[in-house]
């Protein structure tokens, strides 16, 4: 599986010798070749192309021919695309966008009764969203490793977090708690899964109701929910959830500790100056607003105790049916400190032994090493420098690092490495810095284009990361790419991390939202199905469903709630071929691909009736709707499955009623 | 998928050119069969016995039936009905290439139902398809 990697030095000289070598055998090169395609010697190939050796290293590092597989796995998220980005690397090939936040027709997710359930269960103040600005994937860990089974994901702007099986690549959960109304410090897991980290961005009233903003210091809130996963069941279980009120700071990025600080949790934090905005009421905007102080407050909350807090009578309140831990508890059980970080930081990123965090401040040049030790310390010495505003003991900055390293204009997110490197994304300068985290000194920097964000390394956040692949995930593309108008795709660079000297190798064009985070993970780990077996499955249950219909068995029923029509796919028809409902009738279909081959996927759509579904081998869906308009409306296979595709067709026919 | 095309459009001139000759001298479809164009890069098999199987029972049952008799359950609503392979006679007079070739290339490549799909991706594991024509052979003892 392991693919080459060669840096620079390493193949100086090689293009030329693979040109020269290969030019040799290929000496009889017929005349009069077309000129406007590339051909014939590597030498000529570069020539023609304007190719470095550089460039040539790079290729032979990414390219993948067919047949051939990845070694990683990145899990992108789609931004406000609203939908998950699955990436091969090296190759950078796009495998999969997987429908969570925003209905995907391709999968005809949102389409049917199924995944309409799932998006139904992220409803906010009773209504379902259909779009979700995506930040954070998170991969289910076991023991501080990729475990390749589950993925979390948020929506910052809807506060709601998805749930998504790596069997099958399905999003099987969505859940929400109006106790928050936006999240970014989501989603992180602790070390084995047990909890799914969430914490507010946007401070707002606990539980959704209006307050007026300037009561903001007394009436707004941020809050961290913890929720529980259940991994035998796959599933987000809310019951076993909670959460705990913080200040009305705007919390941002988290980390879970990890082996030496496991059972606690990080949440960063800007704008403690409580800024709100109000340009045309005289105050401040915002952005100045919430910049005036050097340092803002990292949150240190022990996660063991806090459970254990939570489960004790008279210790929690219930807000917005999730039971939530207030601040007043939260300081008397010793369960949040703060201390000071320099300045408006944004990532907060553990070191694979647990031992340090590193802290960036996007004002401020440094990374910022703080010592979980002396942490520690000063937690259970109960050292203190002061409280803020709302009675949280604040730990003394001073005493509580190892060190700052100077890395540049704009530190954001740090990601490791297989031999103690640290990877430090640079936003102002669009440039990665590579640093020794025990010597704490900078190694190099690799330019990137443009305006680098959250940066992945392979497995580059758990306790033991792979080094080898790099990927810079770049807010802007400038002048990377052919031409596409105003709105521009973001731009993916993979960068071979193994040499001291890093090496730009690939620009991947990401047409589809921001995506912000990505993990990655080695492609062994993931094990996922060809087909579903027995045929008939529920893809959300992950259960055979009641409705299966199985060949010979295909009806059509009228029932007191509608039409239900028991119908199969098999290359090429669909049984039955001909629906006749009368207007207003409820539909329901119950259809069911009965194939289990490999790959042989049917799509089902009715036209006009904004009805699709994909049907992958052995999958049932359900799909209910009104038949409102008469008239004669085609059906047909909306995957290309045979050569009789074309007429895997038929009638839905309404009637007038 | 190129190759494949380039395939039938050749086996298109193919039918065309034999339209031109005495009916008589006309081959059999199944002599006529797509041939690809390109060698295909064989594909190694550590087990192609029990790849065979598996692909047997995931991608055939459907329609031809756990015992090959054509009774499966996707057969239902299948004319003309899929292939009973316990039948003796059918046996005797089929070849193993064009067992082969019905696997490969679908019905269409032997001039028969374009129903029974083709299985593209067997084209680089000749070793597999061999298996599944015996296993196809055994179905009638």
């Amino acid at each position: 599986m392991n693919f080459i990697r060669i840096g620079v030095q390493g193949v100086s000289g090689l293009a030329l010798l693979l040109a020269a070598a290969v030019s040799f055998g290929c000496s009889s090169q017929p005349k009069g070749q077309l000129s406007s395609a590339p051909s014939g010697s590597v030498a000529n190939l570069m020539k023609q192309r304007g190719l470095s050796e550089a460039d040539v290293s790079a290729a032979l590092q990414t390219y993948t021919p067919t047949g051939k597989k990845d070694e990683y796995y990145t899990f992108a998220s789609g931004g406000h695309g609203g939908n998950l980005i699955v990436i091969g690397v090296p190759s950078m090939r796009i495998l999969k966008y997987v429908g969570v936040f925003t209905p995907e027709p391709w999968q005809g997710y949102g389409y049917g009764d199924q995944s309409n359930e799932v998006l139904g269960g992220g409803k906010r103040f009773g209504k379902t969203m259909t779009w979700g600005d995506m930040h954070h994937p998170a991969l289910s860990e076991t023991g501080g490793e990729y475990d390749g089974k589950f993925l979390f994901v948020n929506d910052k702007a809807n506060a709601r977090i998805a749930v998504i099986d790596l069997h099958d690549f399905v999003t099987k959960q969505i859940v929400t708690s109006q106790l928050i109304q936006s999240d970014h410090g989501a989603t992180f897991v602790t070390p084995n899964t047990e909890y799914v980290v969430e914490s507010s961005q946007y401070p707002a009233p606990l539980g959704g109701s209006y307050a007026p903003i300037e009561e903001y210091k007394d009436k707004y809130r941020g809050a961290v929910i913890f929720w529980k996963f259940d991994r035998d069941k796959g599933r987000i279980d809310p019951e076993r959830s909670f959460a705990m009120e913080l200040p009305p700071y705007m919390q941002d990025l988290s980390d879970a500790g990890k082996l030496a600080s496991e059972g606690w949790v990080f949440i960063n934090s800007f704008n403690t100056e409580m800024s709100y905005g109000g340009t045309l009421e005289g105050n401040p905007p915002m952005e100045s607003g919430a910049s005036q102080n050097d340092m803002d407050y990292l949150h240190i909350i022990d996660l063991v105790n806090a459970e254990r807090v939570s489960k004790e009578d008279g210790k929690t309140k219930t807000i917005a049916g999730m039971k939530v831990i207030p601040l007043g508890v939260a300081n008397e059980e010793g369960l949040l400190h703060l201390v000071g970080e320099p300045k408006s930081p944004h990532g907060v990123d553990i070191t694979p032994d647990g031992k340090e965090l590193v802290v960036s401040g996007k004002l401020d040049t440094h990374a910022t090493i703080y010592s979980w030790e002396k942490l520690k310390g000063l937690i259970d010495s109960k050292k203190y420098e002061g409280k803020d505003t709302y009675g949280v003991p604040i730990l003394p900055f001073k005493d509580s690092i190892r060190g700052q390293i100077e890395i540049g204009l704009g530190p954001l997110h740090t990601q490791f490495d297989d031999k103690g490197n640290a990877y430090t994304s640079v936003f102002i300068e669009s440039t990665v810095a590579k640093w020794s985290v025990k010597d704490l000194k900078l190694i190099g920097k690799q330019k990137v284009h443009y305006n680098v964000g959250h940066i992945v390394a392979a497995e580059g956040d758990t306790v033991s990361p792979d080094g080898g692949y790099l990927i810079a995930m770049n807010k802007w593309a400038i002048d990377r790419f052919a031409k596409v108008g105003p709105l521009l795709p973001q731009n993916f660079q993979l960068i071979g991390i193994d040499n001291d000297e890093m090496q730009l190798l690939y620009d991947m064009p990401l047409p589809l939202g921001e995506p912000h985070y990505a993990q990655m993970i080695k492609a062994d780990k993931l094990d996922p199905i060809d087909i579903y077996k027995p045929a008939g499955m529920d893809v959300v249950t992950d259960e055979h469903s009641e409705f299966a219909v199985k060949a010979k068995e295909e009806r059509i029923e009228r029932k007191p709630d509608g039409v239900h029509v028991y119908m199969t796919a098999v290359r090429s028809h669909f049984t039955p071929d001909i629906i006749r409902v009368k207007k207003g009738e409820t539909v329901h279909l119950h259809i069911t691909n009965v194939e289990q081959a490999h790959d042989a996927t049917h799509g089902f759509t009715i036209g006009s009736y904004n009805v699709h579904s994909s049907l992958e081998p052995g999958k049932h869906v359900d799909v209910t709707f009104v038949a409102d308009k008469e008239g004669t409306f085609p059906f047909y296979c909306t995957e290309f499955c045979s050569a009789l595709h074309l007429e895997m067709a038929g009638y839905f026919l309404v009637e007038p009623g | 998928m190129r190759i494949r095309y380039v395939a039938l459009i050749m086996f298109g001139i193919g039918v065309v050119a034999l339209g031109c000759t005495p009916k008589e001298e006309a081959a059999p479809a199944e002599e006529t069969a797509p041939t690809p164009v390109a060698e295909v890069a064989e594909v190694a098999v550590a087990d192609p016995k029990a790849e065979a199987i598996e692909i047997y029972e995931n991608r055939c049952t459907v329609c031809h039936g756990k015992l090959g008799k054509g009774d499966g359950e996707g057969s239902a609503a299948l004319d003309p009905k899929p292939r009973d392979f316990t039948l003796a006679e059918w046996q005797d007079s089929v070849t193993d290439e064009h067992i082969r070739k019905i696997i490969v290339y679908g019905g269409t490549g032997v001039g028969k139902s374009a129903t029974m799909p083709a299985n593209p991706d067997l084209d680089a594991k000749p070793e597999v398809v061999q298996e599944i024509v015996l296993y196809v052979r055994n179905l009638a003892k």
